[in-house]
């Protein structure tokens, strides 16, 4: 009961706290020299500080507040539910020795097993059966063949004995068929510089053979990429040489290259923009004023004409793509539905497309109504709005293609400024 | 001309109230409506500084008394009674106030138009741009605008078919109507459609060459 008075720091007895603050305040710790937080020795002095912490009273150790409630349920049965026990047993390791399947020899060597003691006291290991990594020793199979096989199957083929092709299959076996170090070993007394592709050749078509042969014909196996895919040596040595030349290909090789394909772009958009002109002129402006527009500049398209004769059958009113349109009632002013339809369609636009719309029509001296709303006029003045909003449209879709052609361009410098990995290759090939 | 099944499939059509209406037709009647204020100078007062007159015409200046029985002019609440009808032509009623304000110009047709009343807008224009106020210049503004009727009655459409224009009777502000040019409008108007058109034609010469541009630069990127 004190105890906790003494905690709280509430004063025993009435007596004033000031009377026990010297026996119960810590004794003060001289804190050494240069044991500030910042900027002492730095480096060297951080452990001495956190450690020093520690020693002080003014950080005690407390046992969290809240941990405990939170994780009430889990704490204690997470504990039950570590403690199961493995139906197995006890983890225990032991040092045992063991053999290699996959080694033609008896070596036995000796490691550490993870083991179960389980309740009767015998141990068994965790994975049983032969060494886990035994299954990794893949080996190709390679067809061999006997006297009678070779006699019938396999033709002679010039410069190839009998004891250099038994050779190259052993050596095909040893090396499973990594025909780069069998290249690199192969010594046969009284063969020929044998390269590659002869030995390729060679061990595909006697491998063909024995397979064809074993079959019976050649259907059955037509599937087989042995026959499917028969070994081409002058196709692999046409590769392998077009491989090396473009790794040594030069820098200034490849400028040029690059310089020629330029040229040949730029050719091909010339010609292009030409035909697309072409078109244009061509096309809708065939039957435009003759000697107005210069034989360079683009046709114009023609501008479509309005009356104001009330046609029978044409309904006076007009829509936004300036088309006739009845009206609601029998009886309506014309001027006044016109001036709406052109605010609704004004109002349509969002943003800048509004203001842009605006000033275009402020350019041209067109942002006003027209005064004497005829048919004509007001025909004529929606068709105008409606040029208005799709020539801006146009500018703005013809500006962002060519940001977008800017960035690509902005792109390409850049790619081509760069060292490109195949110049650090060749670097390092000391060219 | 052979004798048709049934001409008047192809000539009228049937309104909603059973009447024989000419299909496809259109009957245009032009009309303006005008404000026209004085400022009244040494007798202006803070609630009457202005006399004006608001009307309805024609262009022409014919008389349409064959297509309208009345007209009404809808004042601001403001004034006493409102509505004012004026039946026969001129077609004008004259105030004095002070402020600005939106006037309904209510055109009654003839019965046998069979149509409702069709309602104008016209703001009271009492100040000049200029801010300056004469006594003797009053401040006009006149708006014109189209009645269309359309698939019009058979008898509205014969009537107008043997009518004469004549003019309307004369009107003191007569001096101060404005004239309109319908056609140099319309003319004026096509001219900057033509240099749309021109400028248009540029830019697609420019898109042109940029779709061209965009495609050899993906030939040389490959």
């Amino acid at each position: 009961m004190g105890d906790i008075k003494d905690i709280l720091g509430v004063p025993r007895d009435g007596l004033p706290p000031a009377a026990k603050s010297k026996k119960s305040k810590a004794p003060k710790l001289v804190k050494p020299k240069g044991m500030s937080r910042q900027g002492t020795g730095g480096w060297a002095a951080w452990p001495r500080w956190e450690a020093f912490a520690l020693l002080s009273g003014s950080h005690p150790l407390m046992p969290s507040q809240l941990m405990g409630d939170i994780r009430k349920k889990e704490g204690v049965a997470g504990l039950k539910e570590k403690a199961r026990r493995d139906p197995r047993g006890v983890v225990t390791f032991q040092w045992r020795k063991f053999r290699n399947p996959a080694r033609g020899d008896d070596l036995e060597l000796e490691h550490w097993v993870k083991c179960y003691r389980d309740a009767r006291g015998r141990v068994t290991p965790a994975d049983a059966g032969e060494y886990s990594f035994a299954k990794f020793n893949k080996k190709p199979p390679i067809m061999r063949y006997n006297d009678e096989e070779y006699k019938s199957l396999i033709k002679k083929e010039a410069g190839w004995s009998r004891e250099e092709t038994d050779y190259l299959l052993d050596m095909a076996a040893r090396y499973e068929l990594r025909f780069v170090a069998i290249a690199d070993r192969y010594e046969f007394p009284g063969a020929p510089e044998r390269s590659i592709e002869d030995l390729k050749a060679r061990y595909y078509s006697v491998a063909r053979q024995l397979l064809v042969g074993r079959e019976g014909g050649p259907e059955s196996v037509a599937n087989n990429t042995l026959v499917r895919h028969p070994f081409n040596p002058q196709h692999e040595q046409k590769r392998k040489r077009g491989l090396e030349l473009l790794m040594q290909r030069s820098r200034e090789q490849d400028e040029a290259e690059n310089e020629i394909l330029q040229r040949a772009a730029q050719i091909e958009a010339k010609r292009k923009a030409e035909a697309a002109a072409r078109r244009a002129a061509a096309g809708p402006s065939a039957a435009a004023a003759p000697g107005s527009q210069g034989p360079a500049a683009p046709a114009a398209r023609e501008v479509t004409e309005f009356t104001n004769e009330e046609a029978p059958g044409v309904p006076p009113l007009f829509d936004e793509e300036a088309q006739p349109k009845e009206p609601e009632k029998g009886a309506v002013a014309r001027g006044a539905a016109a001036r709406e339809l052109v605010e609704a369609v004004a109002a349509k636009q969002l943003g800048k497309a509004a203001k842009a719309l605006e000033g275009a029509l402020q350019e041209i001296k067109m942002d006003a109504f027209p005064r004497c709303t005829t048919r004509a006029v007001c025909g004529a003045y929606i068709s105008l709005q409606k040029e208005v909003i799709e020539l801006l449209e146009l500018k703005r879709s013809v500006q962002a293609k060519q940001h977008l052609l800017a960035g690509m361009k902005r792109a390409k410098r850049e790619e081509d400024v760069d060292e490109t990995p195949r110049s650090e290759k060749r670097q390092r090939m000391g060219k | 001309m052979a004798a048709a099944a049934a001409p008047d499939e192809d000539k009228y059509v049937l309104g909603k109230q059973g009447e024989k209406r000419m299909k496809g037709r259109t009957i245009t009647v032009p009309v303006v409506t005008g404000t026209c204020a004085f400022y009244l100078g040494k007798k202006a007062s803070e609630y009457q500084s202005h006399k004006w007159t608001v009307y309805m015409r024609s262009p022409s200046n014919e008389d349409l008394s064959h297509v309208l029985k009345k007209v009404t002019f809808g004042l601001h609440e403001s004034f006493q009674n409102p509505k004012r009808d004026v039946e026969f032509p001129p077609y004008e009623l004259t105030e004095t106030g002070w402020g600005e304000f939106d006037i309904v110009v209510t055109l009654h047709f003839r019965e046998d138009i069979q149509e409702a009343p069709v309602e104008l807008y016209h703001r009271l224009k009492l100040y000049d741009d200029t801010g300056a106020a004469n006594p003797k210049k009053p401040v006009v503004l006149e708006i014109y605008d189209e009645v269309v009727f359309w698939q019009p009655t058979e008898a509205f459409f014969s009537r107008m078919a043997t009518h004469t224009a004549r003019p309307a009777p004369p009107s003191q502000l007569a001096q101060f109507y404005t004239a309109f040019a319908p056609d140099s409008e319309y003319q004026r108007i096509q001219r900057a459609r033509q240099r749309l058109a021109q400028i248009r034609a540029n830019v697609e010469g420019t898109a042109a060459a940029l779709e061209a541009q965009e495609a050899a630069g993906m030939y040389v990127g490959a």
